[in-house]
């Protein structure tokens, strides 16, 4: 919203406060101040007349002219089409400076002296939209009656203003009226506010025109009919107020309309009185139609948009723009001029989905003052008389006020108490200071009751944000600053800081991959359909979560996995030049039915190094597997709760010989493994190794952990005992260690110590090595114990697995 | 006869070899020389015959023995080490090479700001909640205070996955859930979490961030705390000497609601290019919350009231650290986390 100060002034006076002051009073106040500009910038300007013009000697488009500005004549040489003798012009002089810091020197241009330059306005610093298009392409054209030698030429022009430029929240709507900027400024600095009321007298009776809704979304609708107008080009000052509050001048008529609209933020709208198809307006909702819009556009009206209309023709879009049907032209005579309530929702909804909005839709769809129709249509009438010269104001007919009005204008009345501001403030503010805070922003006081500090206010009609006490104690605050609120902390029951379980789990780990000196990453939930398609092992065939109004293809799904995004995040690096790195993220996904799990994802790319990039070994399948031991060990899952299964064969995301799947007590807990050779090109890899691993941290949280339980310690000596055996690849070594294991209790542990093939060990073969340890927790294991042990071990590993023992 | 001097003169000829040997293969032939079967010292003994105090003769043999001996060993000792010293200094290695890697990673900044709001606030007490990213028109609109078409829904462009179900626009949301779970209790909690909006990306707007929720239900809940509680958190996140200060501001769902400056950090509020030369920093937004909130979920406005704030979790990163590009964050180069590298302070 642009808040002229010059217009401002009218009604309150702010003669000695500066814009600054102004601006910042407001910003504190809750009216955010985005910008002070002022609507011209130019210094050393003189209104001059061209003496006389000729074509520059060696150029096509210059004129060499000679400019009376009174004191001296000057030479200049001028570009524009439009320079002629006899013109009076803006000239700026040498040393002038004019928007965006150009300054004016003395010089020669082409071989001929200039000294000054003939402005345009928009050299001026005034914004070009609101110029016409020969005004830019030209120079200014000053009236004949222009004053030469007048030095206050930005005055001249009505460009001295200051403009503020509002940003508004949603909740003050009201100051898309200037009168209610003018009463707020008016309260936040003590002052009084004259805003102009006037009773316009009807000099005929209508009988015959009529004005309805049959729909609740139009609750009232005023009009007036004035006939006999003369419609001309709006007065200077009209203009000029109008291009500061950055609205182009159109007609004397659209002109009053737009600034009524201004001053009191209800839209209006004209019709021709002859266009009409019939002597009503009515509004409705249900209409199926297309529609000509003033803009000259078709839009296609369907049920639920409100529409005026006049023998079930739809003359005016309500409340967001008129039709070409019953325009107002220069032809016009006589017009209906319409003071309406639409419902705002209703306006947002048809605006934004036709795709129009209009300086009447934002008012109306951010809700307006329903109090103030009759004032609004008597103001426009005395508008109306004051651009148009006596004689043809005295010919007007206007007509008596033509309404339908459904709606209850009972002021709202709050109750509240100095007890309950002060409470919700932690201020301690007097009765007699906020009632005078009250007072001052126009909330009239009806009944006190000075025992309790109660008391009840009659919230103004243009303050439609206002609604129970809370909102008092905000004007309060907001009014007196928030220095007068006293800074203390809760006084509330001592209560633990605590995490949620899962955010505490999550913590852990987070720590946890750090010192394993991983990076943690953070990418993006929304994600294009081809990486929503890849990597999913975890509950999520469909299709997953899909933004119904997204902002483009590639922000488009809701992922059901993290492993792609990661991938994403190592190819950017590859392509960055950084390489042989770890990373993780942990994050929501989701799947199709909206059912949130926390997942971790790994990456390991490259190798595994030293400091400064020597190469250790490659990362491998068994990198990502000990990190993923290291976590379920974290939690105390027993190792025994897990089964690897060995991916599909026809995976093509995952290596099939180094992938596998993590099941915890039957549910898939992890996938872990080599990206499959396939998939390399897809993330622009070339020879890097990369292995990577998902985990479902929700199923990892929500399992039970077994608990630490101290076990006894034998006090007898264990023996340990070595076996090398040659076995089959195809037998998975947890199935050798779980069945050793089941052969005695008195075997406390198995571990491997050396794995080997190759030479001398034939192909699909492998080496290796165990070492047991024997112990029992009530004697010294006797050899012959000793030697039974030995020979069951041995036995199985003969005929259960085929292996044969090495030395 | 008296052998004393004898003794005497073999135990300095013996000190005198033994100083001069300096290799332990002469050092052995010292110990053979004086103290084998036929050594000097092994010898003597074939005069104790010829002696009446024999005890005595045994007392100075014994002790001369003992002391040759002492001195070669002690001298080889010497030597050994000394042959040590030089093999170790042929071990030698280059004691700069970098060494093995037990780095620890480092995490996205964003990251580390969560955890540091979490645990600036854990310290006071709150507890840390969760709140569903995928949520309800309900939880995200209805229960704070926006109806459906109401002007406020303009602020935030939402994506939608159906009529109901929307990626949340606020972490807001977690307070009509966290107040649905008290069931009238008192409240004082945060939920960090991802927000998403439908805004391009470009420096400063991304259609993903996040935010800190901060929620406290009570009887006798004022303005006053939430500056109190918010002045603390700055003292902590930025540096000791920050102030606070309040504008007066708009959220549906609270009432007053205010747009919460800090003193600027870097320049102390003398006014720099962090602060836009104002001395101030736009921080986050607040404000008590709406009785027509806590009605809807159940608490009794006349006796319960309750603050409520949002710290934007990339804008406090940024600010920090001078990060001038909210994409960063989400472009993982690694290049930009390694510059994360912080000793945490105080």
């Amino acid at each position: 919203m642009l808040v002229s100060l010059k217009e401002i002034s009218k009604y309150v006076d702010i003669k000695d406060l500066t814009p600054e002051q102004i601006a910042s009073r407001l910003t504190f106040a809750g009216i955010e101040v985005e910008e002070i500009k002022r609507s011209a910038e130019a210094t050393n300007l003189v209104i001059g007349e061209v003496i006389s013009c000729n074509p520059h000697p060696n150029s096509d488009h210059l004129h060499v002219c000679k400019v009376d500005v009174k004191d001296e004549i000057l030479d200049i040489v001028c570009g524009a089409p439009n320079v002629r003798k006899g013109l009076k012009v803006i000239v700026a002089k040498v040393g002038a400076i004019l928007s965006g810091n150009k300054e004016i020197k003395k010089g020669e241009i082409r071989g001929e002296t200039s000294n000054g330059m003939l402005c345009a306005l928009n050299e001026l610093g005034v914004d070009p939209k609101y110029l016409r298009k020969e005004q830019i392409e030209g120079i200014e054209e000053l009236p004949s009656d222009a004053i030469v030698g007048n030095t206050d030429v930005l005055s001249y022009l009505g460009l001295d203003d200051v403009i503020l430029d509002l940003s508004l929240l949603a909740n003050r709507s009201d100051c898309y009226a200037l009168y209610n900027v003018a009463r707020e400024i008016g309260a936040l600095f003590d002052r009084k506010v004259n805003i102009p009321t006037f009773n316009e007298e009807h000099n005929y009776i209508e009988n015959e025109f009529k004005v309805s809704s049959l729909t609740t979304a139009c609750p009232s609708f005023y009009a007036k009919i004035v006939k006999n107008i003369t419609i001309k080009e709006s007065p200077k000052w009209l203009k000029e107020v109008l291009q500061s509050e950055g609205i182009r001048s159109i007609d004397n008529v659209v002109d009053v309309a737009n600034y009524v609209m201004l001053l009191t933020g209800q839209p209006l709208h004209t019709y021709d009185y002859d266009k009409l198809p019939s002597k009503e307006l009515i509004v409705k909702d249900d209409l199926d139609e297309d529609f000509v819009a003033l803009d000259n556009n078709t839009y296609h009206i369907k049920k639920g948009d409100l529409c005026v209309t006049s023998n079930n023709k739809t003359m005016c879009l309500a409340g967001i723009m008129g039709g070409e049907n019953s325009e107002i032209s220069k032809e016009s005579k006589n017009i209906v001029i319409e003071v309406a309530n639409f419902n705002f929702a209703s306006i947002r909804k048809t605006s934004s989905r036709v795709g129009l909005s209009s300086d009447s839709s934002l008012r109306f769809s951010k809700g307006i003052n329903k109090d103030q129709s009759e004032d609004v249509l008597n103001l426009t009438i005395h508008l109306l008389k004051e651009v148009m010269s006596e004689e043809e104001s005295s010919k007007l007919e206007i007509s008596n006020l033509i309404k339908y009005d459904t709606l209850n204008h009972d002021p709202k009345i709050i109750s509240c108490s100095l007890d309950y501001i002060n409470k919700r403030l932690g201020s301690s503010f007097t009765y007699e200071e906020v009632k005078d805070v009250l007072t001052k922003l126009n909330f009239n006081y009806v009944k006190e009751d000075l025992t309790t500090n109660s008391f009840e206010v009659k919230v103004p009609s243009y303050r439609i944000d206002v609604e129970g006490k809370a909102d008092l104690s905000e004007e309060v605050i907001r009014y007196k600053g928030f220095d007068y609120i006293s800074s203390s902390l809760p006084n509330m029951e001592t209560t633990l800081g605590t995490f949620s379980s899962s955010r505490e789990k999550e913590r852990i780990i987070e720590s946890h991959l750090l010192s394993l000196g991983l990076y943690e990453v953070l990418t993006y939930t929304l994600i294009n359909e081809k990486d929503n398609s890849m990597y999913n092992y975890f509950n999520n065939k469909g299709k997953g979560l899909l933004i119904s109004n997204p902002l483009s293809e590639d922000r488009k799904y809701i992922r059901k996995n993290i492993l792609t995004s990661l991938l994403r995040t190592m190819e950017y690096n590859l392509n960055h030049k950084e390489s042989d790195f770890r990373i993780f993220e942990i994050s929501n996904v989701y799947n199709e039915n909206d059912f949130e799990e926390i997942h971790l994802g790994i990456i390991l790319e490259g190798n595994k190094l030293k400091e400064e990039g020597i190469i250790l070994s490659p990362y491998s399948y068994f990198d990502v597997k000990g990190i993923f031991e290291s976590i379920t060990s974290l939690f105390n899952i027993d190792s025994n709760r897990l089964k690897y299964k060995r991916v599909e064969e026809d995976n093509k995301e995952l290596h099939i010989g180094r992938s596998a799947y993590v099941y915890l007590d039957g549910k898939l807990l992890a996938v872990l493994g080599e990206i499959h050779p396939l998939k390399r090109s897809e993330f622009s890899l070339k020879k890097e190794n990369v292995v990577m691993l998902e985990m479902n941290l929700s199923l990892l949280f929500a399992t039970r952990s077994a608990n630490n339980k101290f076990s006894e310690i034998s006090k007898y000596p264990s023996v340990r005992r070595d076996f090398a055996f040659v076995i089959s690849k195809d037998i998975d070594y947890i199935l050798v260690k779980n069945e050793l294991k089941k052969a005695s209790s008195l075997i406390k542990n198995i571990s491997l110590f050396d794995i080997y093939e190759g030479e001398h060990i034939k192909e699909g073969y492998v080496s290796l090595a165990l070492s047991l340890t024997y112990e029992a927790l009530d004697h010294t294991l006797k050899e012959d114990e000793i030697t039974s042990l030995d020979n069951k071990i041995k036995e199985i590993l003969l005929s259960k697995f085929k292996a044969e023992l090495r030395g | 006869m008296d052998y004393t001097l004898e003794f005497e003169n073999i135990k300095t000829k013996a000190s005198e070899e033994i100083s001069k040997a300096n290799d332990l293969s002469s050092l052995i032939n010292i110990k053979n020389k004086y103290l084998s079967k036929k050594g000097e010292v092994s010898l003597m003994m074939n005069h104790i015959k010829e002696v009446s105090d024999k005890k005595a003769f045994g007392e100075i043999y014994n002790k001369t023995r003992k002391e040759i001996e002492s001195l070669i060993n002690e001298k080889i000792k010497v030597e050994e080490e000394k042959k040590l010293n030089e093999e170790l200094k042929k071990e030698r290695i280059d004691i700069t090479l970098p060494g093995n890697n037990y780095v620890r990673g480092i995490a996205n900044p964003f990251y580390q700001t969560i955890n540091e709001i979490e645990d600036i606030f854990r310290g006071m007490g709150y507890s840390v909640e969760h709140g569903p990213e995928v949520d309800y028109d309900k939880y995200v609109f209805e229960l704070l205070n926006i109806p459906h078409d109401h002007p406020a829904r303009d602020m935030q462009d939402t994506l939608y996955i159906n009529d109901n179900l929307l990626l949340r626009s606020h972490t807001s949301s977690v307070q009509a859930h966290v107040m649905e779970k008290a069931k009238g209790k008192p409240i004082k909690i945060i939920c960090p979490g991802k927000t998403y909006r439908r805004d391009d990306d470009d420096m400063t707007h991304s259609h993903q961030f996040a935010q800190v929720e901060g929620l406290v239900i009570d009887k006798n809940i004022n303005l006053g705390n939430l500056k109190a509680t918010l002045e603390l958190f700055a003292k902590k996140m930025f540096s000791k000497d920050t102030k606070v200060r309040f504008r007066s501001s708009y959220f549906p769902f609270t009432e007053p609601s205010v747009e919460v400056d800090i003193s600027c950090f870097n320049c102390k509020g003398k006014g720099c290019p962090i602060c836009k030369n104002t001395g101030w920093i736009e921080i986050l937004g607040a404000g008590m919350v709406h009785p027509n909130v806590l009605k809807m979920s159940g608490y009794d406005p006349e006796v319960y009231s309750g603050f409520a704030f949002g710290i934007g979790i990339e804008r406090v990163t940024m600010l920090k650290y001078g990060i001038n590009d909210i994409r960063k964050f989400y472009q993982n180069d690694l290049r930009f986390i390694k510059e994360f590298k912080k000793v945490k302070e105080d």
